[in-house]
C-alpha cells in the first residue's frame, strides 16, 4: 500500500482514538471540580495541561472553562478534541479510497455536527459535547471493524490506535504522579478508561491504588491496558512486515515495543506505585520512539525526490 | 588475422554520502559480428543485485539493473574473452545506389544529425572532394584523414559531453571528438555512419599472455553495402585489435554506464581497462573467473 495512505490510516487511528481519550480524561477532571468545591481550579486545570502535554501559560489564573476551550474547542490544536476529530477528517479525505464509505461518512458527519455540539455544550456543560466524541468516536470504531477488510490498511489505522492507547494510558497515570493533590482519584480513572466493571470483575480490593495502576499497566485482556497494547501492536508491525526478518536486532519498531513489554513483564504488580514515575517515563519515551520508527519504517519518503544522471565511461 | 583477447572493464561511482536508489544502464558486454566472436562474458556489479539483459534498438547488449539499498559506492566490472579477425573490405555500393530512397529511409537514423555531431567546418567543402568520382571507401577514408590532420588528439582537452562542433572549434579533442566530427562529416555527405565504441588493444604492446593497460575506444562504421568500421584516431579501418561493444548515432546511445539515483553528489571511479591478448596456441588459457 502507498506510504502516503498508510500514514493517513496511522494517523486517523490516532486521531479518533485521542479524541476518545482526551474525552475521557477531560471528564474524569470535570467530574472531580464539580464534586470538590474546595477544588483549587487554577492548580487542577494546570495539571490536565501538563498531562496533555499542553502550554497553559504562566501569567494568569486557569479557570476550567480556559481548559475546555484550549483541550475540547480549540480546532488548531491537534492535541484538543475537536483539533484530533478535524484531524481524523483531513487523513479520511486524503484516503477514501481505502476505507469505507460509512467510515468516512462518520467522521466527515463527525466534522460537520462538531461545532453544533460546542455551541450545545457551551450552553448546557462539558457533558454533552464529550460524550458525543466518545460516541461518535465508538461509532467509527465499530464501523472500522465491521467494514474494513483486514488488510494492511486495517492494520495500521489498528497500529495508530494503540499507539496512541498506550499514550494516552500513560498520561492518565501521570496525573497521579504529579500533582496529585489536584487529580481526579484513582476511581474516577477507572470510570475514564471504560475499566471500572472490568477491574471489580478482576479483584476484591476496589479501592486500590496500586491494584488499579497495575490493571491500568498490566493487565492482559483488559483493551485499554498498556500490556494488552503493547501486544497488540507487536503482532500488528509483524504482519505488516513484507518478510519476516530473522535478525531481530534490525527492527527498531518491534525492538522499542519489546523493550517496553519486557520491562512491564518483569514489574512486581504488588508494587507498582513505587516505580510508576519511572515506568511512565519509560512510556513516553517508548511511545516517541516508536512513531518515529513507524514513520521512518512505513512512511519514510522525501519531500521532493532529486534523481540526478550520472554516466561513467 | 585473428586475435584472442581477455578485456577487463572496472568503471563505477562514489557518492559524498549515501545514495538511496539507482536505476542503470550498462553497455559493457562485447557483442558477436561476423568479425567477432564473444567466448564468455560476464558483468558484475556490487553491491550485488539482479541484473536484466537485453538488445537495444542498435543490437547493444545492455545490462540494466537497480539498486534500493543505501549504498556509498557503485561498482561494475565486465570480463569477456573475445576472438576477434580483421575485415577485408567490401565492395562498395555505387553512390546512386547508396542515394536511393530505399537506402535514405533504411538508415534514416544514421544519416540525420544529432547535437552531438553537428559539425559545420569550413575549407572542407563537397566539390573539393569530388565525391561522386571516387568510392565510399575513398571518400570515408579522405575524410578520416582530414579529421586525423586537423583535430589533434590531446587526451583531457574536452569532456565526456562535448560537442562535434566544439572539438572542431579548438582542433583538439580525444577518440570521441574525432569520431563526432567524422560521423558528422560522413552524413554530410549523405553516407550512413554510426558510433562504435568498445577497446583497443595497444598497437605498440605485444601479444605474449600479459596484462596491459588497454583503453576504451571510440570508431565509426560506414555503410557500403555493407558495414566497415574505420578508426579516425589511429587513421586506419577497424582491425583484430578492435573489440566492438557498442553502437548507436553517437556516444549518448553507448555510453559504457549512464543511470538514474537519488542521494548526494556523485564522482566518477577511475575507468580501468585492463587487456590480455593471448598467442593462437594459447587458447585454452581462459582468464580466471
Amino acid at each position: 500500500m502507498l506510504a502516503r495512505l498508510a500514514e493517513s490510516l496511522y494517523w486517523i487511528g490516532r486521531y479518533v482514538e485521542r479524541a476518545d481519550d482526551t474525552a475521557r480524561i477531560l471528564d474524569s477532571y470535570v467530574h472531580r471540580m464539580v464534586e470538590d468545591p474546595l477544588n483549587d481550579e487554577d492548580a487542577t486545570c494546570r495539571s490536565l495541561f501538563s498531562i496533555l502535554g499542553l502550554d497553559p501559560g504562566e501569567d494568569r489564573l486557569i479557570t476550567s472553562s480556559d481548559a475546555l476551550e484550549a483541550i475540547a474547542y480549540d480546532e488548531t490544536n491537534a492535541s484538543s478534541i475537536a483539533g484530533a476529530l478535524h484531524g481524523a477528517f483531513q487523513n479520511a479525505r486524503r484516503s477514501r479510497d481505502v476505507i469505507s464509505s460509512e467510515m468516512w461518512v462518520a467522521l466527515n458527519a463527525t466534522n460537520i455536527e462538531l461545532a453544533h455540539a460546542q455551541a450545545t455544550s457551551r450552553r448546557l456543560g462539558p457533558a454533552t459535547y464529550l460524550s458525543y466524541v466518545r460516541e461518535r468516536s465508538a461509532l467509527f470504531g465499530g464501523l472500522a471493524d465491521s467494514t474494513l477488510s483486514r488488510d494492511d490498511g486495517w492494520r495500521f489505522l489498528s497500529l495508530g490506535q494503540c499507539v496512541e492507547r498506550i499514550d494516552m494510558t500513560a498520561r492518565l497515570l501521570r496525573a497521579r504522579v504529579a500533582g496529585a493533590e489536584h487529580a481526579p482519584d484513582w476511581l474516577a480513572f477507572l470510570r475514564a478508561s471504560g475499566a471500572m466493571e472490568a477491574y471489580m470483575r478482576s479483584t476484591s480490593h476496589l479501592d486500590d491504588a496500586n491494584g488499579i495502576a497495575a490493571f491500568l499497566l498490566l493487565d492482559r485482556i483488559f483493551p485499554r491496558s498498556v500490556l494488552f497494547s503493547l501486544y497488540r501492536a507487536d503482532a500488528l508491525v509483524l504482519e505488516l512486515q513484507p518478510g519476516h526478518q530473522r535478525i531481530a536486532a534490525v527492527d527498531h519498531v518491534r525492538q522499542g515495543i519489546a523493550q517496553a513489554r519486557a520491562t512491564l513483564e518483569f514489574v512486581d504488580s504488588s508494587n507498582v506505585l513505587a516505580q510508576l514515575g519511572e515506568l511512565l517515563e519509560l512510556l513516553e519515551l517508548t511511545c516517541i520512539g516508536l512513531d518515529e520508527s513507524i514513520t521512518e519504517r512505513f512512511f519514510y519518503r522525501d519531500s521532493v525526490v532529486n534523481w540526478h544522471s550520472e554516466g561513467a565511461l | 588475422m585473428t586475435l584472442l583477447m581477455s578485456v577487463r572493464h572496472h568503471t563505477g561511482f562514489t557518492y559524498d554520502g549515501v545514495a538511496k536508489s539507482s536505476y542503470n544502464e550498462a553497455r559493457m558486454t562485447p557483442i558477436t559480428t561476423a568479425t567477432q566472436r564473444v567466448h564468455e562474458s560476464r558483468l558484475s556489479v556490487s553491491p550485488l543485485t539482479v541484473i536484466d539483459t537485453y538488445r537495444d534498438y542498435f543490437g547493444t547488449i545492455v545490462s540494466s539493473f537497480d539498486l534500493q539499498e543505501p549504498h556509498q559506492r557503485l561498482d561494475v566490472e565486465a570480463r569477456s574473452f573475445v576472438e576477434c579477425e580483421d575485415a577485408t573490405l567490401p565492395n562498395a555500393l555505387s553512390w546512386r545506389e547508396l542515394m536511393s530512397e530505399a537506402r535514405r529511409d533504411e538508415f534514416a537514423e544514421y544519416l540525420a544529425t544529432s547535437a552531438r555531431t553537428r559539425v559545420d567546418v569550413e575549407g572542407f567543402s563537397l566539390p573539393e572532394l569530388d565525391v561522386a568520382q571516387r568510392s565510399v571507401h575513398d571518400v570515408a577514408e579522405a575524410i578520416a584523414d582530414f579529421v586525423r590532420q586537423e583535430v589533434h588528439y590531446v587526451p583531457g582537452s574536452t569532456t565526456v559531453s562535448s560537442t562535434a562542433q566544439e572539438a572542431w572549434a579548438r582542433r583538439q579533442g580525444v577518440c570521441q571528438d574525432l569520431t563526432h566530427v567524422t560521423l558528422g562529416l560522413l552524413r554530410g555527405v549523405g553516407v550512413p555512419a554510426r558510433y562504435v565504441s568498445g577497446y583497443l588493444y595497444p598497437h605498440r604492446a605485444e601479444i605474449n599472455g600479459v596484462a596491459v593497460e588497454g583503453q576504451s575506444h571510440a570508431w565509426i562504421e560506414y555503410f557500403c553495402g555493407a558495414w566497415v568500421g574505420i578508426d579516425p584516431t589511429n587513421g586506419l579501418h577497424k582491425t583484430e585489435r578492435h573489440v566492438v561493444v557498442a553502437r548507436g548515432r553517437d556516444y549518448d546511445d553507448v555510453a559504457p554506464l549512464k543511470g538514474v539515483y537519488e542521494g548526494p553528489r556523485s564522482s566518477m571511479l577511475g575507468v580501468v581497462v585492463e587487456m590480455v591478448a593471448h598467442s593462437a596456441e594459447d587458447e585454452r588459457v581462459r582468464p580466471s573467473y
